[in-house]
């Protein structure tokens, strides 16, 4: 990505725009929520990251290798999961489908990195403007994801079963990489042109838990 | 509302996230130019548009994006089973 041109990440604009408070409320022990619980529903976005869609073919052990070799990841073989190495992920999309996202990355560098180490059919696209990724938490995550979802993430609740998993699928009317983190946080990839439709939609789906948006520095 | 277990992703998932893509195992001919203009027109137009067991082609349009077989009765529009394109069902009309 070039310094000279300036870059501006699809949800830049909620960036500590909009924020509700919700009223005070008394939790069962009588007390008030401290300042962290006080939103059920935190959506920070990671701005600007690289987002690379990686093709291949999984079952070449020689394959899997040179990606280790160049990510310090596994890739993960096994459907509905990801691997993450600290900023950075490789989902599973497909059979022979990956997503590479680095956070705060730079899609040019991680390109030319894997060209050099991967050989044979392999395709490798820089998707990072067509996409955005934001993180959820909060104590109204769970309940958020499930009243917006039609995936069943029930099977997600068994933490142990449920650690690095991740979806595609449906969230309200647009198409999400949904995954979950082992803080109890979730992460979500969305296209970059249904980023407004999203943030809007959590607003009102997290109003009732008390939502805001958080800028990246604050 | 249908739940459909996709092959690929190895799980079973709402009907929204899938389309339905047509007759399967249907072979294109190796010489079109050989052909007859009817046959040419069956292999185009015509389908075998079954009552009950029917081998269907289905996209996993949000998931895996990954086309995949199923076999379904289209009179109760049950789902016996899923399974990926290049394999055989495992169901048939002859062995139901």
């Amino acid at each position: 990505m070039s310094k000279s041109i300036k870059l501006e990440s699809p949800l830049h604009y909620f960036h500590a725009a909009l924020n509700r408070k919700p009223e005070p409320v008394k939790s069962p022990a009588g007390a008030l929520f401290n300042d962290e619980a006080e939103y059920g529903l935190v959506v920070k976005e990671a701005t600007l990251s690289a987002h690379l869609n990686l093709r291949g073919d999984g079952s070449n052990a020689h394959f899997c290798s040179e990606v280790t070799e160049a990510l310090g990841l596994m890739v993960p073989l096994t459907p509905g999961t990801y691997q993450r190495n600290g900023n950075t992920s490789i989902y599973w999309l497909g059979p022979s489908e990956w997503l590479l996202v680095e956070i705060g990355g730079d899609a040019e560098e991680l390109e030319t990195r894997l060209r050099k180490t991967l050989t044979g059919h392999i395709s490798i696209v820089d998707i990072s403007g067509g996409q955005t990724c934001i993180n959820l938490r909060g104590p109204g995550v769970a309940t958020v994801l499930k009243k917006s979802s039609i995936y069943d993430f029930e099977a997600w609740d068994n933490a142990t079963s449920a650690l690095g998993r991740a979806v595609q699928t449906n969230f309200a009317k647009a198409s999400a990489i949904i995954s979950n983190k082992s803080d109890g946080s979730y992460d979500l990839v969305i296209r970059r042109s249904f980023a407004d439709y999203v943030a809007q939609w959590l607003l009102d789906a997290g109003e009732e838990f008390g939502c805001r948006i958080e800028a990246e520095k604050e | 509302m249908l739940l459909i277990h996709c092959p690929h992703c190895q799980e079973y998932r709402d009907e929204e996230e899938f389309s339905y893509g047509g007759e399967a195992h249907i072979v294109r001919p190796l010489e079109p130019e050989a052909l007859s203009d009817e046959e040419w027109g069956d292999y185009l137009f015509f389908r075998t548009n079954s009552r009950g067991i029917h081998h269907e082609m289905w996209y996993h349009l949000v998931g895996c994006r990954r086309y995949f077989n199923a076999t379904r009765n289209t009179v109760t529009y049950e789902i016996l089973e899923t399974y990926k394109t290049g394999t055989q069902p495992t169901i048939t009309g002859a062995n139901l």
